[in-house]
């Protein structure tokens, strides 16, 4: 359960909120 | 011994380790930090549900106290190639730099596995050749393992607040540095307690 809920809780939420803040861009010249 | 009904291995450490490094190059977004942190266990997955790895629980259970048999993604071998592959995408889809970051978050898995598994890591894919398998063992004492990992987490949602609170908060946006910060500490505290629970 404890490994489900981690890769929920860090990838998603704090991966989202992380996104929400305002970090330079990124490279985008690959697209 | 009987097999586990989900992946039951160190992870907040990990995390820990990939909050962290986001303060090497704050264009890697944190979702593919912590996705390349577990990328091992992410294609472990599939091969566990297949069969073709496996965990055996030993006798009481609890945290850490288990056999891992992912003789493919979990070898040396297997480890640099995948994590080979992961860091190339990142490569192609960004640039070499965070390429560079993201294989090394990746491999710094299995690192971080070597220190705490029971001697079950193969060196070659499939344990070819019989070779000495790998693993210092730290999950035998948990007493100091548990303090590691949460060690780990505290260092690198400090390095990750460190260089959050320099950038802010984007224009119209509710969620501030602290906010992430402590979502991720929350995630790190409820994880490592249930994990410590054998949960």
């Amino acid at each position: 359960m404890s490994y489900v809920l981690g890769l929920v809780l860090f990838i998603v939420v704090c991966g989202y909120l992380d996104t929400r803040l305002a970090w330079p861009p990124r490279p985008s010249r690959r697209r | 011994m009987a097999a586990a009904a989900e992946p039951q291995k160190m992870i907040t450490g990990h995390f820990g380790l990939a909050a962290g490094a986001k303060s090497v190059d704050v264009r890697a977004p944190l979702w593919s930090l912590m996705l390349a942190t577990v990328w091992l266990d992410v294609l472990f997955i599939p091969l566990l549900l297949l069969n073709i790895e496996t965990i055996d629980t030993l006798p009481g259970g609890g945290y850490g106290n288990r056999v891992i048999h992912a003789d493919y993604t979990h070898s040396l071998l297997g480890a640099l190639v995948l994590c080979a592959a992961f860091g190339a995408a990142a490569w192609w889809r960004w640039d070499r730099r965070l390429g560079l970051l993201l294989g090394g978050v990746a491999f710094s898995h299995w690192v971080l596995d070597l220190i705490v598994h029971r001697g079950d890591m193969p060196i070659l894919p499939g344990n070819a050749g019989d070779l000495p398998l790998l693993g210092f063992g730290l999950w035998r004492v948990p007493i100091v393992a548990i303090p590691l990992e949460a060690a780990l987490l505290l260092l690198g949602v400090f390095l990750y607040w460190r260089a959050a609170k320099s950038v802010g908060t984007r224009p119209g946006s509710r969620v501030t540095p602290a906010l992430v910060t402590g979502a991720l500490l929350a995630s790190g505290g409820i994880v490592l307690l249930l994990d410590a629970l054998g949960f």
